[in-house]
């Protein structure tokens, strides 16, 4: 972890920023350019990275703004208990919902994690009952915070629960999300029940948050492919601009953005990925893995002779939210 | 670019890199390159007075260019 203000003061007795700082530390603690001018090619990249840490930093969202910086970029260290101690790497990433790295493994995991009670409840659909996407809307304030995205989520639940009052059986998932480089709020539900005039929706949305706006159609596609129908965006980071994303970064710091209710939560899939790693032994001689402290850039330890081993289980991943 | 605009640009800052990793990273101090130049190599940090090691250079923020010139520059002088 960092030391903020011992880090702070010396960006300032040095007069750098924060975020240069980081940056430091990071270049000299992975120091070295093996590929001639690859870090010149990776500047727009590492640029852009630099924004969104810097607008985490600004919020006080230290340690998020480091992972940010590192994310593909570093590597843990690693060495096997046999005989040889073999050298290895695993690179690190930052698991932030707004990472372009980091947000196709979200949707993998999430779809792992919601397409066993979605095939289920499709192969054996009660009478009456059928899947239906639903879009719930706001007003667009022209910013984000936690608080807003909290009791929204509180407003879709307490929507949905009104209307599946006495339904029994039904079961819904759904996913905040925002326009393409602004702050208009939404949710896409995919709701397992009986058949819901667009009216009565409205009506009970309005009566909850005084919005008006809903849209609700039958869903076009079933089980697994209904679920990637809804989570598409959160494959992809829903800005260009990284101020933009630092923002989402924070406004969903210690919020959820995909929920799921009743049927399809009480059977939701088991999130193997943190549990499960495919690296656990060295893949030179079998031994146990032992993590050595600190890391380095990936272009270092390959040029280091390490042998890559693939993503390991940390403690941040196994308490992962989506 | 012109020396003026290099000039206008400002002071380049520098650190020695730890030879070790448990060693603090050294801030040397503000600089600029030689006339015409927008980095430093070994041999001017060499004139600079510093010796043998691993550097790391801050482009002050206009000198900057995705193509051209790195924001953060490494630089080895030689033993």
């Amino acid at each position: 972890m960092i030391d903020v203000n011992k880090a702070e003061a010396q960006a300032t007795q040095w007069g750098i920023s924060l975020r240069d700082w980081m940056e430091l530390q990071l270049r000299i603690f992975g120091n070295v350019d093996a590929f001639g001018d690859s870090d010149i090619d990776d500047d727009r990249d590492e640029e852009w990275r630099g924004t969104v840490a810097q607008v985490l930093v600004e919020h006080k969202l230290f340690s998020k703004a480091k992972r940010y910086l590192e994310c593909a970029r570093y590597a843990h260290l690693y060495q096997c208990k046999g005989k040889e101690k073999h050298d290895l790497f695993s690179p690190i990433y930052c698991d932030l919902r707004f990472c372009p790295r980091c947000a196709p493994r979200q949707f993998a995991r999430l779809i792992q994690k919601y397409e066993p009670v979605l095939k289920a409840v499709s192969a054996h659909k009660k009478p009456g009952f059928g899947m239906r996407e639903i879009t719930l809307t706001t007003r667009n304030t022209g910013s984000l915070t936690p608080a807003q995205i909290k009791q929204f989520n509180l407003d879709v639940k307490k929507t949905l629960k009104l209307l599946m009052s006495g339904v029994e059986g039904w079961g819904a998932i759904w996913c905040d999300e925002v326009g393409f480089n602004n702050t208009n709020l939404h949710a896409h539900v995919l709701l397992y029940g009986p058949f819901l005039p667009q009216t009565r929706l409205a009506g009970a949305w309005n009566e909850i948050t005084g919005y008006e706006v809903v849209y609700i159609t039958k869903a076009r596609k079933s089980g697994a492919k209904a679920l990637i129908h809804l989570l598409k965006y959160v494959s992809k980071p829903p800005a260009s601009d990284p101020n933009q994303i630092g923002l989402l970064e924070v406004a969903f710091h210690g919020t959820r953005r995909v929920h799921a209710l009743g049927l399809l939560y009480n059977f939701v899939g088991e999130d193997t990925d943190n549990v499960h790693s495919e690296w656990d032994t060295c893949p030179h001689c079998g031994a146990e893995l032992t993590k050595l402290p600190g890391s380095t850039r990936i272009e270092k330890a390959i040029i280091d002779g390490r042998t890559f081993v693939g993503t390991k289980s940390t403690a941040r991943r196994k308490a992962w939210i989506n | 670019m012109t020396e003026e605009l290099r000039e206008a640009l400002g002071d380049y800052k520098i650190w020695r890199n730890p030879s070790m990793g448990t060693e603090p990273i050294a801030y040397l101090g503000s600089y600029r390159p030689p006339k015409g130049q927008f980095f430093f190599t070994p041999k001017d940090l060499q004139e600079l007075g510093f010796g043998p090691g691993d550097y790391t250079v801050l482009a002050p923020a206009g000198a900057r260019s995705p193509k051209l010139f790195s924001k953060w520059q490494m630089v080895t002088v030689p033993e």
